[in-house]
């Protein structure tokens, strides 16, 4: 089949349309000058100046644990979510459940902060390190139960089934081929868990306390002061951390499916 | 009947950190402000019993919504909110549409590769990718500069710092979310059904209009909603990319609680927000339920 | 005697030299063919022969590489489709799922702006000509595979096309409904007096319908010709095997004169017509062959023994594999009468006869 110029042009406008501004922000990274617009030569120096910008770096360091410990808890109650959904089509409150679990994913971002903070006001927990882990885990559970339950939903239900069959206990039959079996789709979900953590604003601005100050918060303060070589080059290490993750567990799901 | 721990964890956290945190604002808008830490003096007390409440219920503080609406600025905040997220949600549908069906009609072997292109961006934090345009789009930015030197124009374009930034800025962040729900319809589709309106008489594009389009309404009008939801409580959008005049919701109720802190009056904000929300999110529920039935 | 009529009628499509290639499979290659107006014509062949883009050629999809295509002596090859009074009835009929049966039919109406009174006649009638009038409201949905077939039918013949293109029109269909089909196609074809061409790779449904059958192979066309020609008169080897069965053997050619061959087959001798051909096989179909009865004998035949290896039983006719000294010959005994006259048990030694005016010479 071949493609109609039409097509051709819309494919090209359309990925330069989402590349094109990130790959001039990787580009000036580089830039030996500091204005933004003019080109003065290939340089390093604001990389090296990220490493001695110590505020940043220990921002990166909060927000790369609250993005890791969160990813972790939101994975485990999220595949529990998922799977009560999927397993039990009938309990108590089943459709109250399903409101809660998937309500989120819609919800705007200013309100689940503001919401998630005066909870943590009304139990009188201090802001910190924990308030974010526990906000984003709280938001990001959601994403990784919508993953699962996708997974599960294409789950050939008889292969468990042959298990107990088999003499297996429903819990060995759940750890030997179901939990095998989803679990491309957990590691899915524990990495989108991760990046939506590492790439939230809002929320942690509502939820954060003093000593807590996750990157993309550090990022901002210094975004609204204007385009500087520095935040260029802060932003080209994460996107291309990012993306090797992304290229990674693509890789990791792939052979899964192969295997 | 057991109780299973693997339904009872996951409502327990649910309930603490989804339903509680709701029921906290909803009550916190009927409440007052208060010079006090938290700035707040509630309306209701948890330790009241049932009784009270309704008597409160009757002479409910209702003071925080009609601050909104006697005070102008909150009316336009909403009515601007909502007409930009439309303008930007259709400015994505105009770039996803054709790009969505590019991909689709590309060969088989290539899709994949065409579609992880697209959502590839998602991956990397919003926060940088609206910077990014900061970059490109400011007076002195790269486009301008670009424009000038090739001598263009003159003045430099006001693509930043007003509304139509904003509506770039929209289209930009979320077009991933268009293109994803119009390819699972588009990708569905038998394309010799248009060879079919073709050899019927209709050119190329009488045969997409007439076939091809009227047949991804429910892409459309998920990929519509997916977008619109987001972008009308928007908070980073309009306050990176936008002026000082431009008002939505997301960045009034911002600065109502950090500026102000008018906690209450956030609340109500909020709650406002989500009543807004309700109506296309309904129609998203019952879009879902007929593709479950059908 | 369709075919007879068919030849008096002027052409009204001409192919002349068309080849197509995809990447480095050329689909068609160098095909030359004429249509003529009112015939029933079939595009024969296994999947990927060529006669699907062939096909679609001629409809307006996809240009040929070289050669030209006539419609009424008018050169349409760059037309595009929507210009060229040619429908297709599309291969899984390409039903427009958000349009009722109605509104289907009218949409070629529609698009050349013809008159709403004359639309609402035109496709009532067309529905009517595919017995589908009482289904007009219903989505494509909700009709059987025979009603869809019929409403793509309708479909395309509602803008009275001087060509109406068949894209595998009953492979779709289940065995019984296809026969009823084919009747009635054929049926309809004659009475509109539209020509017809039918794409298909089913033999059976080729002979039954068509005037005239052009067999392709490999992108080329190997014979075209009627159903009779194609059956009793192959050009060559691969025509012979593709439509219907045949005993294919290389005899021993023991002599040449003047187009005439003396030739042998396990041993026995006969002369047979060759014509020019230097290098052939020869072809002779299972129901020509006779089995004889113990000491029975056909004047004028050539008589080969060999003994029943297998024998089935089909209904209509029993088969026999008979080996002989240097083949496998399938013979095809008829079963004309319930007390059926000899039918030999595997194992038997048997004798089987031709008739010399039977065998197909086969160039290569």
């Amino acid at each position: 089949m071949r493609m109609s110029r039409f097509n051709i042009v819309s494919l090209v406008f359309g990925i330069a349309f989402l590349y094109l501004p990130i790959l001039i922000v990787v580009t000036y990274s580089f830039n030996a000058s500091k204005l933004v617009t003019v080109w003065g030569g290939f340089s390093t120096q604001w990389y090296r100046a990220l490493l001695s910008n110590a505020p940043l770096i220990d921002a990166a360091w909060v927000s790369l644990r609250v993005a890791l410990a969160s990813a972790l808890g939101a994975t485990i109650i999220g595949t529990m979510a998922a799977l009560a959904l999927r397993r039990h089509r009938r309990f108590m409150g089943r459709g109250l459940f399903a409101f809660m679990l998937f309500a989120p994913l819609v919800l705007p971002e200013i309100m689940t902060g503001l919401s998630l903070l005066l909870l943590f006001v009304a139990l009188d927990w201090d802001r910190g390190y924990w308030t974010v882990t526990l906000a984003h885990m709280a938001f990001t559970t959601s994403f990784v139960a919508l993953v699962v339950d996708a997974r599960l939903a294409d789950l050939d239900p008889s292969c468990e089934e042959a298990a107990r069959d088999l003499g297996a206990t429903a819990f060995s039959a759940f750890r030997r081929v179901t939990l095998p079996m989803i679990s491309p789709a957990v590691a899915a979900g524990f990495l989108l868990a991760f990046t939506l953590s590492l790439d939230d604003l809002v929320i942690a601005s509502f939820t954060s306390g003093p000593g807590a100050t996750t990157l993309p918060m550090r990022l901002y303060g210094q975004m609204r002061l204007g385009v500087t070589p520095e935040i260029n080059a802060a932003s080209t290490v994460l996107i291309v951390g990012v993306t090797l993750l992304v290229i990674v567990a693509s890789r990791l799901t792939r052979r899964h499916r192969q295997a | 009947m057991r109780v299973r721990p693997v339904i009872l964890v996951p409502f327990l956290w649910l309930a603490l950190f989804f339903l509680a945190p709701l029921a906290i604002v909803l009550r916190l808008a009927f409440s007052e402000s208060a010079q006090a830490r938290p700035p707040y003096r509630p309306v209701f007390a948890w330790a009241d019993g049932w009784q009270v409440w309704l008597e409160k219920v009757k002479a409910l503080g209702l003071s925080n919504f009609e601050a909104m609406l006697d005070e102008p600025l909150y009316a336009d905040a909403f009515f601007s909110s909502v007409g930009l997220a439309a303008a930007g949600t259709l400015l994505v549908l105009l770039i996803a549409y054709p790009l969505a069906y590019a991909i689709a009609r590309a060969p088989r072997d290539r899709r994949l590769f065409l579609l992880t292109l697209i959502v590839v961006p998602f991956w990397t934090s919003f926060l940088i990718r609206i910077y990014a345009w900061i970059a490109l789009s400011k007076p002195e930015g790269l486009i301008n500069h670009a424009l000038k030197s090739l001598g263009l124009i003159d003045a430099p374009l006001p693509l930043f710092g007003n509304h139509l930034a904003i509506i770039i800025g929209i289209a930009y962040s979320y077009l991933p979310f268009m293109v994803l729900p119009l390819y699972a319809t588009l990708e569905k589709l038998d394309w010799s059904l248009e060879d079919a309106a073709r050899d019927l008489g209709a050119t190329r594009l009488r045969a997409f209009w007439r076939v091809t389009f009227p047949q991804t309404w429910r892409g459309i009008i998920a990929g519509v909603l997916l977008v619109f939801v987001p972008a009308l409580g928007e908070f980073i959008v309009p306050d990176l990319l936008g002026g000082s005049d431009t008002l939505m919701i997301g960045k009034v109720l911002w600065s109502e609680f950090f500026g102000n802190r008018d906690w209450p009056l956030a609340s109500a904000l909020a709650v406002m927000l989500l009543l807004l929300l309700a109506l296309p999110l309904a129609v998203l529920r019952v879009l879902e339920d007929r593709r479950e039935t059908v | 005697m369709h075919a007879k009529e068919g030849r008096e009628q002027p052409p009204l499509v001409t192919i002349e030299h068309v080849s197509k290639s995809f990447g480095a499979v050329r689909a068609v290659d160098d095909v030359s063919l004429t249509i003529r107006e009112g015939e029933f014509f079939a595009l024969l062949g296994p999947s990927g022969c060529g006669k699907t883009s062939l096909m679609r050629m001629i409809a307006g999809f996809g240009e040929p590489d070289r050669g030209r295509i006539l419609l009424a002596g008018h050169d349409v090859t760059h037309v595009p489709p929507h210009k060229r009074p040619v429908n297709m009835m599309f291969q899984n009929y390409a039903l427009f799922p958000h349009l009722n049966v109605f509104e289907n039919v009218a949409f070629g109406l529609r698009e050349e702006g013809v008159a709403k009174h004359e639309i609402f006649a035109r496709v009532a009638e067309a529905l009517r000509l595919v017995q589908m009038q009482p289904f007009a409201e219903r989505k494509p949905q909700a009709l059987s595979g025979g009603q869809k077939q019929r409403v793509a039918l309708a479909r395309a013949i509602v803008k009275r096309p001087k060509l109406l293109l068949l894209d595998e029109p009953l492979a779709a269909l289940d065995r019984r409904l296809r026969e009823e089909t084919q009747e009635e196609l054929k049926h309809l074809q004659k009475s509109l007096g539209i020509a017809f061409l039918v794409v298909t790779h089913d033999q059976d449904e080729a002979m039954m319908m068509a005037d005239r059958i052009a067999v392709m192979q490999a992108g080329k066309v190997l014979q075209t010709g009627t159903p009779a020609d194609l059956y009793e008169r192959p050009a060559n080897r691969a025509v012979a095997r593709f439509i219907g069965d045949t005993n294919v053997i290389d005899p021993e050619i023991r002599a040449r004169l003047d187009g005439r061959a003396l030739v042998a087959a396990d041993g026995v001798a006969f002369e047979i017509h060759t014509g020019p051909a230097r290098d052939f096989s020869l072809g002779i179909r299972p129901e020509k062959l006779r089995v004889l009865e113990p000491q029975g004998s056909i004047p004028g035949a050539v008589v080969i023994e060999g003994v029943v290896e297998q024998r089935l039983y089909r209904g209509d006719v029993t088969e026999l594999r008979v080996r002989t000294a240097q083949h496998v010959w399938r013979v095809a005994m008829l079963n004309a009468s319930r007390q059926s006259t000899f039918v030999p048990d595997v194992g038997a030694r048997i004798e089987i006869a031709f008739s010399p005016h039977d065998v197909m010479v086969l160039p290569e």
